[in-house]
């Protein structure tokens, strides 16, 4: 049985859980009365031991056990959740977290200092609970058997006098609730058969009343068995586990006492005439055997053997206790909320989901292709039903790619543990606050900002933030807040790292970057500039640089993971009153609407949601465009871009240019192209490695003729032409970049 | 309908031809003792045809020892004509094979 | 033609290590996440048997057990409960309400087969 799969769902339940586990936990710290979140707590815990026991995952299973236990208390009230208890449970799912990795890399062993740390928790764990529950002792499923009779059973399985018979003898009387609860004799029986052999059955069926009266879905049945088997009478009991309330059950050893089979016979609703008719005939006693039985009743027991036989033949129904209680806390009495947040939701392999956005790719594409035919056939009706067509491609596009779009709020949340303990390392009290988590954005790109956006908070609150005695000489609250938000912005998605702190000290800056040789002077650089200067490589004003932060290795990578992800980085500060780091990011990677154009031989395309509008220029102003870099527009000065000359290729004199306004940032530019050549929904292709460094273009598209048209990287253009005309800092290392 | 009159039903003779389709199982067994004993009201012999029976549990034989019971109160006679393998099992399990003369013959499981 | 047993526990590791039990075993399985989402997979079709987790959401395995039996096409299948030690309270509730069968966790795989094959030859 391969059971990799179902390992395979222990690890991602259980990472899930263990992220939820943090997040309640951080949640509790604010609001300790939400029992909602307790519940969930408890069952996130509940759940990871139940499924690691599962899979023999000891180590898991019994640190769990002691947290749930705790955790159950807090929920029963008899334990107040207050800060210590929650840092300790953060710490505990830590270890858990740990203790799970390990189990699924198969480690057996654990290093020294984790068994000490483990050892430290469930240390504290277990004074919490005032060592009264012994119940992290207990853990192994247990059939709730009687131990105590065992080893006397097996010794008195021969009787004195018992009977010939060298086979079991099994009674039972099925109560009339049986089947209604879904017990069929026929499967105990069926079942039964795999222990030995049924050398012999009677169906009894006594009880049965009248047609009128009888119920047909009542239990009417009992059996009297011969059972011929090797196992032992607990393996036989066994079978019988699940009936024990629904049946009644005697089960006589090989050779039993004739005094026992006396008692069955007292103790049946049948008479005695009757069943000695019936053991007869199944062969568990002979003719003989039954003269005696009858001949002398209530005469058969020699004293001596009277104790013994009591163990060897009480019915198994009174045999059976339940197992004493250990745990004695009281089971919880308040109801399982039910009031969960119900978001239907569907999990789905990434792999399928990427072979969805592959799919409707080309079938994006391909209608392109057919609606040039159908342009090119211009037959009317086919034009419409295109028409209707390529909506509704456009809408599965959508559709599929919104699947990927997760929120950012569950990064966001994550945070609060880094504040949290980021803040009492360094000794500042730090708030976090956190707005626009419902914005949403790509699946992949969610993955790759949670390292520059822990820089930047990292940095915000090492850095920015000031130390208490800082912050109250300035007159500023105690406590600091750092500011995750989020939210969409003309076909980009904003997220921002605010802080209330120093902000940044341009002086600072400027004397750094001077210092290691990255400007000449500080003349024409505007406020923006100077910011940015922290961006470059092997930069740092820290005057000590902590742990935190790291060596001024930090902010460039950070730019560079952004760019990665074709976005932009921003800061604006103003000092003694905080910063703020903004990151834009494109919003979709994979589909996007896209605008076509023209230049010289070449097509390209535009996102769609970056075009502000399209200019046709009148032909008085097209001398006005050949010489100038700007033009106007309505009272506007609007700079332009010419493709052609940015990309080379045949600049045609004759045709006509047009401009596409489009906007990033805030800012407008003026991109003059050929032609417009109208909307087109543009797959995305990546470029291969050869283009990496090419600025301006973001990707590939391959248009309905099959031709390969280029994808504009707008936010890239934007940049260029407001850095038209300024210190030369980064136009200087991306050229170095391309030369490589 | 669980049970169907089959031909050779005739209220002349008192002979009544029953096929039990599918399910004679609890869920369905209210409705069976009510029909069954019906029939068993209304002719002298009934012969069971229970080849289509795919599900019988132990409702469903609990049917058959009341229809047996019953027949013997009433001084009349049920049959069991035809058995699928499922009733078959069964019966074989009860040691039951007698029950209402039944004819090991199996019909369709 | 093989048996289908309904699997419902809110665990996903728990179903998937049932399933492939069960699965194995030569059963068809059918997995439901919690009591509500269980009524609604006993939509006609023939189930052999439930085994059923008692702490769920939405809908606890007890809950779920009194609604079954108010349905006429499954109010009579076997149904076996998982617990845990420390739900040995609710045992009682649970056979009152008719779930007579329970298998305490962490069971091995082999146990549940043989509760399996105990109600649902």
């Amino acid at each position: 049985m391969d059971m990799e799969p179902a390992i395979q769902a222990f690890a991602t339940e259980s990472s899930e859980l263990l992220e939820q586990v943090e997040n309640s936990l951080l949640e509790l710290e604010t609001n300790p009365d939400d029992s909602e979140r307790v519940n969930e707590l408890f069952r996130a815990f509940h759940t990871i031991k139940g499924s690691s026991g599962m899979f023999g995952f000891s180590k898991v299973e019994s640190f769990t056990h002691g947290v749930e236990s705790l955790l159950g208390k807090v929920r029963e009230g008899s334990q107040e959740l207050n800060e210590d208890l929650i840092s300790l449970f953060l710490s505990c799912r830590d270890h858990i977290s740990m203790l799970v990795g390990n189990a699924l890399d198969g480690n057996e062993e654990l290093e020294q200092e984790q068994v000490q740390a483990g050892d430290v928790l469930s240390a504290q764990v277990n004074a919490h609970l005032s060592g009264s529950i012994a119940v992290s002792d207990e853990l192994v499923a247990e059939d709730g058997k009687t131990s105590s009779g065992k080893d006397t059973q097996s010794q008195v399985e021969t009787e004195v006098d018992g009977v010939a018979a060298a086979h079991w003898h099994i009674s039972l009387r099925f109560q009339p609730d049986a089947l209604r609860n879904g017990m069929d004799p026929l499967s105990f029986l069926r079942y039964l058969e795999h222990l030995g052999e049924i050398t012999g059955l009677k169906v009894v069926d006594t009880t049965m009343p009248d047609p009128a009266e009888m119920d047909p879905e009542s239990c009417y049945l009992g059996f009297e068995i011969a059972f011929d088997s090797e196992s032992d009478r607990e393996a036989i009991e066994e079978v019988f586990d699940f009936v024990q309330d629904d049946c009644d059950i005697r089960i006589l050893p090989p050779h039993a006492s004739l005094s026992a089979y006396r008692e069955l016979v007292e103790q049946v609703p049948e008479s005695e005439q009757q069943m000695a008719v019936l053991l007869v005939e199944l062969g568990s006693i002979c003719q003989t055997e039954a003269e005696q039985l009858f001949k002398s009743p209530g005469n058969l027991e020699p004293a001596a053997d009277t104790a013994t036989e009591a163990a060897a033949q009480t019915s198994v129904s009174t045999a059976k206790q339940q197992k004493p209680g250990k745990d004695t806390a009281p089971v919880s009495k308040s109801k399982q909320s039910a009031a969960q947040p119900t978001t239907a939701s569907v999990r789905v392999d990434a792999a399928k989901l990427e072979a969805l956005i592959n799919q409707v790719g080309e079938l994006v594409i391909n209608g392109a292709g057919i609606e040039e035919h159908a342009h090119r056939i211009g037959d009317n009706a086919l034009l419409e039903s295109m028409e209707i067509m390529s909506r509704l491609v456009e809408d599965i596009r959508d559709t599929s790619l919104g699947l990927r779009m997760v929120q950012i709020g569950d990064t966001f949340n994550r945070f609060r543990r880094v504040v949290r303990e980021l803040s009492k390392e360094i000794g500042k009290q730090i708030e976090l606050c956190i707005t626009g988590g419902d914005a949403e954005l790509d699946k992949s790109v969610v993955e790759k900002l949670t390292d520059p956006l822990t820089h930047l908070v990292r940095n915000a609150i090492d850095h920015g933030i000031e130390t208490s005695e800082a912050r109250i000489a300035a007159g500023k609250p105690e406590k600091g807040t750092v500011t995750l938000n989020a939210y969409h912005d003309s076909g980009s998605i904003v997220i921002e790292i605010s802080d209330d702190g120093g902000g940044l000290s341009k002086e600072n800056i400027l004397a750094k970057a001077q210092e290691r040789g990255l400007i000449d002077s500080a003349k024409g650089l505007s406020d923006q500039d100077i910011f940015h200067l922290i961006f470059e490589p092997g930069f740092s004003t820290a005057e000590h640089i902590t742990n935190l932060s790291g060596r001024g290795v930090g902010m460039d990578v950070v730019r560079r993971n952004i760019e990665a992800l074709r976005g932009q980085v921003e800061v604006e500060s103003s000092a003694g009153q905080g910063s703020v780091f903004r990151i834009r990011l494109p919003l979709t990677l994979a589909i996007i609407d896209g605008f076509q154009v023209r230049v010289g031989d070449a097509r390209y395309v535009i996102p769609l949601d970056m075009v502000d509008e399209c200019v046709e220029l009148p032909r008085e102003k097209w001398d006005m465009l050949q010489e100038s870099d700007y033009i106007e527009l309505r009272q506007q000065v609007l700079p332009l871009l010419r493709l052609s000359n940015l990309f080379g290729g045949n600049a045609s004199i004759d045709s006509r240019p047009d401009i596409v306004v489009v906007r990033y940032a805030g800012q407008v530019v003026g991109l003059v192209v050929d032609q417009l050549l109208g909307e087109h929904q543009t797959v995305i292709k990546p470029l291969g490695a050869i283009f990496q460094n090419l600025r301006g273009i973001s990707g590939a598209t391959i248009l309905g003729s099959g031709e390969v048209a280029m994808i504009i990287d707008v936010p890239e253009l934007v940049l260029k032409v407001m850095n038209r005309g300024k210190p030369q800092v980064r136009e200087m290392a991306s050229v170095s970049e391309q030369l490589h | 309908m669980p049970v169907k009159r089959l031909r050779g039903t005739n209220k002349k003779t008192g002979r009544c031809n029953l096929g039990i389709s599918e399910e004679m199982n609890i869920y369905h067994a209210q409705a069976l003792k009510d029909e069954l004993l019906g029939y068993l009201n209304t002719y002298r012999l009934l012969q069971l045809d229970m080849s289509d029976v795919t599900e019988f549990d132990s409702a469903g034989f609990q049917l058959l020892l009341l229809l047996e019971h019953a027949a013997r109160d009433a001084d009349k006679q049920v049959q069991l004509h035809q058995a699928s393998t499922a009733v078959n099992d069964v019966l074989n399990l009860y040691r039951a094979d007698g029950l209402l003369g039944s004819n090991p013959a199996t019909g369709e499981a | 033609m093989s048996k289908t047993i309904l699997v419902v526990d809110d665990s996903a590791a728990i179903r998937s290590v049932v399933g492939i039990a069960l699965r194995g075993d030569g059963y068809e399985v059918i997995e439901a996440e919690n009591g509500q989402d269980a009524l609604s997979k006993l939509n006609g079709q023939k189930i052999s048997m439930i085994i059923c987790d008692v702490n769920m959401p939405q809908m606890d395995g007890i809950t779920f057990v009194k609604e079954m039996k108010k349905l006429p096409n499954y109010k009579f299948t076997p149904v076996c409960m998982l617990t845990t030690e420390s739900e040995q309270g609710k045992m009682d509730e649970g056979k009152a309400a008719g779930a007579k069968a329970w298998i305490v966790k962490p069971f091995q795989p082999p146990k549940l087969l043989q509760a399996v094959k105990m109600l649902a030859q």
